[in-house]
């Protein structure tokens, strides 16, 4: 598996069979993440398609020595869908109720508490238990504080810990 | 700590970070805060599922990757657009500059030598700067209360480690004398080069090799000896340092790159420098058309009391300020420390100087400067 400073090295060259590797590599999870955060899989398709451009146009933004280039990708990805949140949310006088997502997915009592959240605590916790990044890579490719991080997390955890145990959501007070 | 105190710890320690040992003690003996802990696992593997549960997404296409010109081949051989007076400007920079690399190359002729010359009772000091191939320079140091010497030196060779010298030196006797070899009492600027190779035409040049640092003793022509002591220099120093002396002794006094004043009104700067060492030590500088003016470190006739603080002179004559600044301290001891002022209203008439610019006239005791005014 490339990555680090070898595939920085091939982007930066213009490889694009590099990139394909990558794309095939991480485009279903990245998507994925960002179905959850949006809730949106037409959105969260733009948004994946953005990054990976990003990415391909822009190699030089990637230091290996921070982060995997997997995290990068997802940094840049979280970082455009939270663009992407505030837009659609000025755009459509509204905040993006739980109800805007959920739609025919809505399976599990788990995936409804995560609707519950606000975006960014929902992918803050996707990325940290689904994707497995730790602490510090989060803060990285996030952009934040490592303190932050950490603060937000149990935040998160707390609030999805209260919905998920059948408290009402904290909006619904 | 309580429930409260120890949640966050809960947090971090789900995240696999070390807590502190109280907040680990109560999450050990907390029914509450393991079941929060717990929770925190079991949303992680409901989190996981649900990601493992999300339909197969048929693969999309890769988005279409537009041409990046980030090439160098690419970079190099790609036509700009540049004004015609960016070009211009750009050739003649170019043209500048070799010109001035070639003029720089010819100019520099090696390493520099500056040294001073001073009598055997280091009363007065000359600096000199040259460099291998140079005409003859140097100056005059008076030694004694009667004995002036001139001396001519001319650099041979100029190497880090070694300098090769010759030197012309010889005395001159006090007055009776004629115009010019009375003006050699003083400071060689005062005479003109024809004088000058008057005076040493039949003085014999001797050879010398001089290590840099040390002090060479030089035997005059007709009884004394006068020291050098210099330093080889990579590139032109912009301020010399031995001639320029930062820590004076309080009977030693000394002007350099000076300049005058009168209230608000700058009168210029004076040319050339100088320096004297001695209960009696004086220095004279010559301001048209103000005439001349001699400072001393102790009180003589005609002289008004002004005060030296390191770099500068302040005095009061006919009712009006002047302040002397020099680059360096103008005497040691305490500061700031009583100088005495001599004015007069002509320059020597021996002195060929430039009207508009002060200049220096010389340095030695009291009596030879005042002789040398009145003369």
């Amino acid at each position: 598996m490339e990555d680090g400073q070898d595939l920085r090295d091939r982007l930066r060259r213009g490889d694009a069979e590099a990139f394909g590797r990558f794309y095939c590599q991480h485009a279903a999870r990245l998507r994925a993440f960002l179905r959850r955060y949006l809730g949106d899989a037409k959105a969260a398709e733009d948004v994946a398609q953005d990054a990976f451009l990003q990415l391909w146009q822009h190699p030089n933004g990637f230091d290996p020595a921070r982060a995997p280039l997997k995290a990068y990708l997802f940094g840049i990805a979280a970082k455009r869908a939270a663009d992407c949140w505030r837009h659609r949310a000025r755009e459509e006088k509204r905040a993006a109720s739980p109800q805007a997502w959920r739609g025919a997915e809505l399976a599990t009592l788990m995936e409804e508490a995560l609707g519950h959240l606000e975006p960014e605590s929902r992918s803050l916790l996707w990325l940290r238990a689904v994707e497995g990044y730790s602490c510090t890579e989060l803060a990285a490719m996030l952009d934040i504080p490592l303190g932050t991080v950490k603060s937000r997390l149990f935040a998160a955890r707390e609030q999805l810990r209260r919905i998920w145990r059948g408290e009402r959501p904290q909006e619904e007070l | 700590m309580n429930c409260d105190e120890v949640q966050p710890f809960v947090s971090a320690l789900h995240d696999g970070e070390s807590v502190p040992r109280e907040a680990a003690e109560h999450i050990r003996s907390c029914s509450a805060c393991q079941a929060r802990l717990e929770d925190y696992a079991r949303m992680d593997v409901e989190l996981r599922l649900l990601a493992s549960r999300a339909p197969e997404e048929a693969p999309t296409e890769m988005p279409h990757l537009p041409q990046l010109r980030r090439h160098w081949g690419h970079a190099l051989t790609a036509r700009v657009r540049v004004p015609r007076f960016a070009v211009g400007v750009g050739l003649f920079a170019i043209l500048s500059l070799s010109v001035g690399l070639g003029w720089m190359r010819a100019q520099s002729r090696g390493p520099w030598f500056q040294f001073d010359l001073s009598d055997a009772e280091n009363q007065a000091k000359v600096g000199c700067l040259t460099q291998a191939g140079d005409e003859w320079t140097g100056g005059f140091v008076t030694t004694g209360a009667h004995q002036k010497i001139g001396i001519r030196v001319k650099a041979l060779d100029v190497q880090k480690d070694l300098v090769r010298l010759s030197v012309k030196a010889r005395v001159f006797e006090p007055a009776p004398g004629n115009k010019a070899e009375k003006a050699a009492n003083y400071t060689s600027s005062s005479l003109s080069q024809k004088v000058i190779d008057r005076i040493f035409a039949n003085t014999a040049p001797r050879e010398f090799d001089y290590v840099p640092g040390r002090t060479l003793e030089i035997p005059v022509e007709g009884g004394g000896k006068v020291l050098l002591s210099g330093e080889v220099f990579k590139i032109r120093p912009s301020f010399p340092a031995q001639w320029y002396p930062l820590t004076l002794q309080p009977d030693e006094i000394a002007l350099s790159k000076p300049a005058l004043a009168r209230g608000n009104e700058f009168l210029g700067k004076i040319q050339g420098a100088g320096s004297a060492r001695g209960e009696d030590a004086a220095i004279g500088i010559c301001a048209p058309p103000l005439g001349a003016f001699v400072f001393a470190l102790k009180p003589f006739e005609g002289a008004v009391q002004g005060v030296a603080e390191f770099g500068e002179v302040r005095f009061n004559l006919d009712g009006e300020e002047y302040t002397l600044f020099s680059a360096t301290p103008i005497t040691g001891g305490q500061q700031p420390r009583e100088i005495w002022v001599y004015r007069s209203q002509n320059c020597p008439p021996s002195w060929k100087t430039t009207p508009k610019h002060p200049s220096m006239i010389g340095s030695g005791n009291i009596s030879n400067v005042l002789d040398f005014l009145h003369k």
